[in-house]
């Protein structure tokens, strides 16, 4: 809701002077569209209108303003209902607040002001419950299959297969996958496409929270049971109540906090360090690593027992390598979303670029085609990216001048080729630095003209 | 306050309606024109009620005319419909509510006698 978008506000008051007063107070603002009702029951048949507000009197003649808020809150919990009403007990507006009232305001020479003021908060309120429902449905479609995830290779299918598997029950999921090949999007997309959906989706990664730190960031703390615990804190398992929490990098996690986490997820329910109360949680359990778990038990670095707990559902991500016909409808997925993030016009980009794409393998996966496509729009002219904009910067060179397992003379050639362009041709300096004949160099360049 | 013993002074005030609206005449008009239809019969009802002792509906009655003795600034009243809210809906000191309503009735008619007059002014006020 804008400042200046209409707003539906229903005033429900039997006293007909009283509700001249309200509906010319709040008819004031030119964006209040009003509605009057003198009963209770003539408000209730109209909720379906969908009012952003109502003022309820207390005492109306068919039904008492305690009944009424219920109905209300029955229809739609977040209706902000403020009670306007000439009844100054105290228990009175207390046991209204209590069943879900926005404000209470009796009637007297101080009214308007308290409408105004509950009026603009109730609306401030609106917004920001507006907001949040905007983000959680942009976030629903973001972590939609097929908005999150792109390709088309039979890799990723088979790992489409299994997420819609996944989002049917609660099972656990392991996801394992190098690095960059997108763990964290498909607990994303898992849980956004759940019944767990509405519910919060908490990430942790273990391996970047300091060990000493981790129980307490994981199961919550009460104040004062070690130095620097000023307050209570809720740990991340009792944030992910009702929803989901991914826990990436699980290998990595000490062995006496797997005894623990193991526990909670054996018990479901959680104790916070220095506390004594159990706290019972509703979790659903994602993680995720890049580590070979079966080895990690196998050298006495995981829990066996743990292991078989978090097995659940397997999901092995493919490396990019392996989706060789995904890597340019990723590209030009990323070229795309770049260029629309940072209001540039849309970006071609020609065969070579193409090919020169295909040919890399990519260590460091989707996340490292992302940054070389998005370096590559900053850097080409003329709204096509040249195979020169391309630039792998991957430090493990080696892996990925060997991968695709060419022939020893197919190698020879492409290194005399790479050191040729390095030096702008100068055959005598490239025979110098590979230690070979300048003979061999003309030779190999006489065949590539042929 | 008995309404003889207030020798001429004005009963109602209207200087809180006023603070609401400002200039807008129509509304004023309109509340005062709201107050001298609706409160006449709420006075009968009371008298009704007397008849049959229906000390609850008596202060539900005065509950529910409070409100609208605000805008018309009828001070005088505030303290007496409160007593006779009170008093009927808990049932304390009843055999004083009878004369508690005639009193309220009396500084009622002396009010809307001054509305009245105040609207005739009013209106004058907008045609011109």
């Amino acid at each position: 809701m804008s400042s200046n978008e209409s707003i539906k506000i229903f005033i429900v008051e039997d006293d007909p002077v009283y509700l001249k007063f309200l509906n010319y107070v709040i008819g004031l603002n030119p964006d209040h569209e009003i509605k009057t009702f003198s009963n209770g029951k003539d408000a209730i048949n109209a909720l379906h209108e969908r009012p952003s507000i109502i003022t309820l009197d207390y005492s109306l003649p068919d039904k008492s303003g305690e009944e009424i808020l219920k109905e209300i809150k029955e229809f739609d919990i977040n209706i902000p209902v403020i009670i306007v009403s000439g009844q100054e007990e105290i228990g009175i507006a207390v046991q209204l607040l209590k069943l879900g009232a926005y404000d209470y305001i009796i009637k007297d020479e101080e009214t308007k002001e308290r409408l105004e003021y509950a009026l603009t908060n109730a609306k401030r309120n609106i917004t920001l419950v507006n907001e949040i429902n905007t983000l959680k449905q942009e976030i629903t479609e973001k972590y939609e299959f097929g908005n999150s995830i792109i390709g088309n290779s039979p890799a990723i299918k088979k790992v489409f297969d299994l997420m819609k598997k996944a989002i049917k029950t609660n099972i656990t999921i392991s996801i394992t996958g190098e690095t960059g090949t997108g763990k964290e999007l498909v607990a994303k997309g898992i849980h956004y496409n759940s019944s767990r959906k509405k519910r919060p989706f908490i990430p942790v990664n273990i391996a970047a929270i300091p060990r000493e730190l981790m129980e307490s960031e994981l199961f919550g703390h009460e104040k004062g049971s070690f130095t620097g615990a000023v307050t209570r804190r809720i740990g991340r398992f009792e944030e992910a109540d009702g929803g989901t929490i991914f826990l990436d990098e699980i290998a990595e996690m000490d062995l006496n906090l797997q005894a623990k986490l193991l526990r909670v997820i054996q018990e479901r329910e959680v104790t916070r360090v220095g506390g004594n109360s159990i706290i019972p949680i509703d979790v659903r359990l994602l993680v995720a690593t890049h580590k070979n778990l079966t080895d990690e038990v196998k050298n006495g670095n995981f829990r066996e027992d743990l292991y078989y707990r978090l097995l659940g559902l397997p999901i092995q991500l493919p490396p990019l390598r392996e989706r060789e016909t995904d890597i340019i409808i990723l590209a030009k997925h990323f070229l795309s979303s770049f260029c629309k993030e940072n209001d540039m016009e849309d970006l071609a980009m020609e065969r070579e670029t193409q090919e020169k794409l295909l040919r890399y393998h990519y260590p460091g996966n989707i996340r490292e085609l992302k940054s070389i496509i998005e370096l590559s729009a900053v850097m080409c002219n003329d709204n096509v990216i040249l195979s020169e904009d391309i630039n792998f910067s991957s430090p493990k060179s080696e892996e990925n001048f060997t991968y695709q397992e060419l022939s020893l003379k197919d190698y020879n050639n492409r290194i005399i080729d790479f050191f040729l362009k390095k030096y702008d041709n100068n055959v005598l300096k490239v025979a110098d630095i590979l230690d070979i004949g300048k003979s061999t160099i003309y030779r190999y360049l006489k065949e590539k003209t042929i | 306050m008995r309404s003889d013993d207030r020798n001429g002074e004005r009963i109602t005030d209207l200087s809180y309606l006023v603070s609401i609206c400002g200039e807008d005449h129509e509304f004023k008009t309109e509340m005062i024109e709201t107050f001298l239809k609706n409160t006449p019969p709420h006075i009968n009802d009371m008298k009704n009620y007397l008849i049959d002792s229906e000390w609850k509906m008596i202060g539900d009655i005065a509950h529910k005319m409070k409100p609208s003795f605000t805008f018309m600034g009828i001070h005088s009243a505030k303290e007496l419909i409160i007593n006779i809210e009170r008093q009927g809906r808990l049932f304390e000191d009843v055999s004083e509510i009878p004369t508690m309503v005639l009193e309220l009735e009396s500084i009622c008619n002396e009010a809307f006698a001054e509305l009245e007059t105040e609207l005739i002014n009013v209106r004058g006020s907008i045609t011109n």
